[in-house]
C-alpha cells in the first residue's frame, strides 16, 4: 500500500474555484480523518479521489478497489440485505457458501445477524449504517472512504459503531479517509486530523494522534490538547 | 385448535371472507333490482343468469370462443409488454429519443378509444384489429410506467456501483431490475385486465367471429340480456384471472429476493 498523494488538484467554476493548487498526502494504511464545515468541498475531494468526477491536477496512490460508506445508505431497497452485500462479494467469490459464511461472520460481528433476510426499508436508520460498514469491510480493497457514517446517530449507538468498526479495521489494516465535521470522531479514530477550510480550499491544520485507539478517551488530557487545538482551528 | 393456530388463520380466512361477502352483496343488489324492476326480459335476476352462465360451457364453441379471446389479449399484452419495456430502456439511455417519442405517447393516450377502434376496423381484418387495439390503449400506459421507473432509479446505486466495480450485467440483474419490478408489477397488473376488457370490446364492434365479443353482440341482437349478461360475467372472470396470475407472480418475486 502506498501513500496518497494529491497534488495541484483544482476543481470548480473557473471564476471561483472550490479548489485550486490544493495538495494533501493520505497516509497509507491509516485512518486519515479530514474535518471541516458543511459544504467546504470535503465530499468534492472523496468524489475525485474515486475518480466520480473530472478534475485538473494529480492525484496518485489510489488503489485499484475502494470500498465506500456513504452519508445516505445507498442500499438496494428491493433487495435482501443479504443480496445487497452479496453483491460486491460475486467478483472476489465464485462459491456461493463461501460468500454466505463471509456475510454472516461479519454481521455476527456488527451485531446485526437478525437482518440478513430483511429488506433495508424494513430496518432501523443505525443497522443500515452497519450494513453499510459491513459491505465496506467484506469488500476486498485497499481503500475505505467513509463519508460522516455516524451523522444523526445518538451517542450511545455511536460509540458502539466506532467501536465495532476499529474490530474490523484491525484485522486488515487498510487505509481509511474518513470526512467528518465531528470532532470527537476525529479524535476517537482517527490516526491523522487534518482540517481543510476556506475558498478556495486549503488544510490549515494537520496533526497525528499517535496513542493507541483502544485506550482512547475523551477525557484524556492527550487527547483535549488536540481537542481545543481543533476547536480553535474550526472557529 | 390452539389460541396461536387460529390467530395465524384469522388473515387468510379473512382474505377469503371479505370478497365473498363483496360478491354476496352484490349479488343481493342484483336481485332486489331485478324484482322491483320486475321485468325479466329487461333485467334478468341473478339466478336466471347464473342458471345460463353454467350451461355456457356445454354450448358448441364455447372454449374455442374463450381461448381466442384469451390468445388475442395475451397476443396484445405481450406485445405491449415487449415494445413499452425496449423502448422504454433504450430510450433512458438516450434523452433526446425519449424527447421525440413523448408526443406520440400523448397522442396515443388522448386519442379515443372508439375512434382508434373504428379506425383499425378499416385497416385490419375482424381478428387482428382487436389485437392492434389492445396495443394501442395498453402501450402507452405501459411504456410511461417503464420509462418513469428505469429513470427513477437512486443515481446514487449507479455510483455506488461505480465504486464498486460491479460489471454491467450485474447491475441490470441486481440492482436495475430489482428496483424496476415493482413498477412493471404494478403497471402489468393494472394493464393486463384493462387490455383484455379493450380487446373483448373491440370484438364486438369488429364482429370478430369466435370470441367472448362476437357472443355479446349475438346475445345482444338477439335480445337475450340473460345470456349477454352470462358471457359478461365469462369476460369478468377471464380478466380476474389474467390479473391474478400478475398478481402471484409478484408474490413469488417478493419471497425470493
Amino acid at each position: 500500500m502506498n501513500d496518497i498523494v494529491i497534488d495541484n488538484f483544482t476543481f470548480g467554476y473557473p471564476d471561483k474555484p472550490l479548489f485550486k493548487n490544493f495538495s494533501f498526502d493520505v497516509k497509507a494504511g491509516k485512518i486519515n480523518v479530514i474535518l471541516g464545515a458543511s459544504g467546504v468541498g470535503k465530499t468534492t475531494l472523496l468524489n475525485a479521489i474515486t475518480g466520480l468526477i473530472n478534475y485538473k491536477g494529480k492525484i496518485s496512490g489510489v488503489p485499484d478497489k475502494i470500498s465506500y460508506i456513504f452519508q445516505n445508505d445507498r442500499l438496494i431497497d428491493a433487495v435482501s440485505v443479504y443480496k445487497n452485500l452479496d453483491l460486491v462479494l460475486k467478483n472476489d467469490y465464485k462459491d456461493k457458501k463461501t460468500r454466505r459464511k463471509l456475510i454472516d461472520e461479519t454481521l455476527e460481528t456488527l451485531e446485526i445477524s437478525d437482518v440478513g433476510k430483511r429488506l433495508p426499508t424494513e430496518i432501523s436508520g443505525g443497522q443500515a449504517q452497519r450494513v453499510q460498514i459491513a459491505r465496506a469491510f467484506l469488500y476486498s480493497s485497499d481503500l475505505m472512504i467513509i463519508d460522516e457514517p455516524f451523522k444523526g446517530l445518538d451517542v450511545a449507538l455511536k460509540t458502539r459503531l466506532i467501536n465495532k468498526f476499529l474490530d474490523l479495521w484491525k484485522i486488515d489494516g487498510r487505509t481509511i479517509i474518513m470526512v467528518t465535521h465531528d470532532v470527537y470522531e476525529a479524535l476517537l479514530m482517527g490516526d491523522y486530523v487534518s482540517i481543510i477550510s476556506g475558498n478556495p480550499v486549503e488544510c490549515v491544520y494537520k496533526t497525528e494522534i499517535a496513542q493507541d485507539k483502544s485506550s482512547r478517551r475523551l477525557t484524556d488530557p492527550y487527547l483535549t490538547k488536540f481537542r481545543d487545538e481543533i476547536i480553535e482551528k474550526i472557529i | 385448535m390452539s389460541k396461536k393456530k387460529l390467530k395465524s388463520l384469522k388473515k387468510p380466512l379473512l382474505n377469503v371472507i371479505y370478497p365473498c361477502i363483496a360478491v354476496a352483496l352484490m349479488l343481493a343488489i342484483w336481485a332486489i333490482f331485478a324484482a322491483v324492476k320486475n321485468k325479466p326480459f329487461l333485467y334478468p335476476s341473478p339466478a336466471e343468469t347464473l342458471k345460463i352462465f353454467f350451461s355456457l360451457g356445454a354450448e358448441d364453441g364455447f372454449f374455442k370462443a374463450v381461448f381466442s379471446s384469451i390468445g388475442r389479449s395475451l397476443l396484445s399484452f405481450l406485445i405491449s409488454f415487449i415494445c413499452a419495456f425496449t423502448l422504454a430502456v433504450v430510450n433512458s439511455l438516450f434523452e433526446p429519443l425519449h424527447k421525440i417519442f413523448t408526443p406520440v405517447v400523448s397522442v396515443l393516450r388522448s386519442a379515443p378509444t372508439m375512434a382508434v377502434i373504428l379506425l383499425c376496423m378499416l385497416w385490419l381484418d375482424y381478428s387482428s384489429a382487436p389485437v392492434l387495439i389492445g396495443f394501442l390503449v395498453a402501450f402507452p400506459i405501459m411504456y410511461q410506467s417503464f420509462y418513469t421507473a428505469i429513470t427513477g432509479v437512486d443515481k446514487g446505486l449507479t455510483e455506488m456501483a461505480e465504486i464498486y466495480k460491479i460489471p454491467v450485467y450485474r447491475r441490470i440483474t441486481g440492482i436495475y431490475i430489482p428496483c424496476i419490478a415493482g413498477a412493471v408489477f404494478d403497471v402489468s397488473q393494472s394493464t393486463v385486465s384493462l387490455t383484455f376488457k379493450v380487446v373483448i370490446a373491440a370484438e364486438v364492434l369488429c364482429y370478430t367471429k369466435n370470441s367472448v365479443g362476437f357472443n355479446m353482440i349475438k346475445a345482444n341482437l338477439g335480445a337475450e340480456i340473460a345470456l349477454l349478461a352470462a358471457w359478461t360475467i365469462v369476460a369478468v372472470i377471464i380478466s380476474f384471472i389474467a390479473e391474478l396470475f400478475v398478481i402471484l407472480l409478484k408474490k413469488a418475486w417478493e419471497a425470493a429476493r
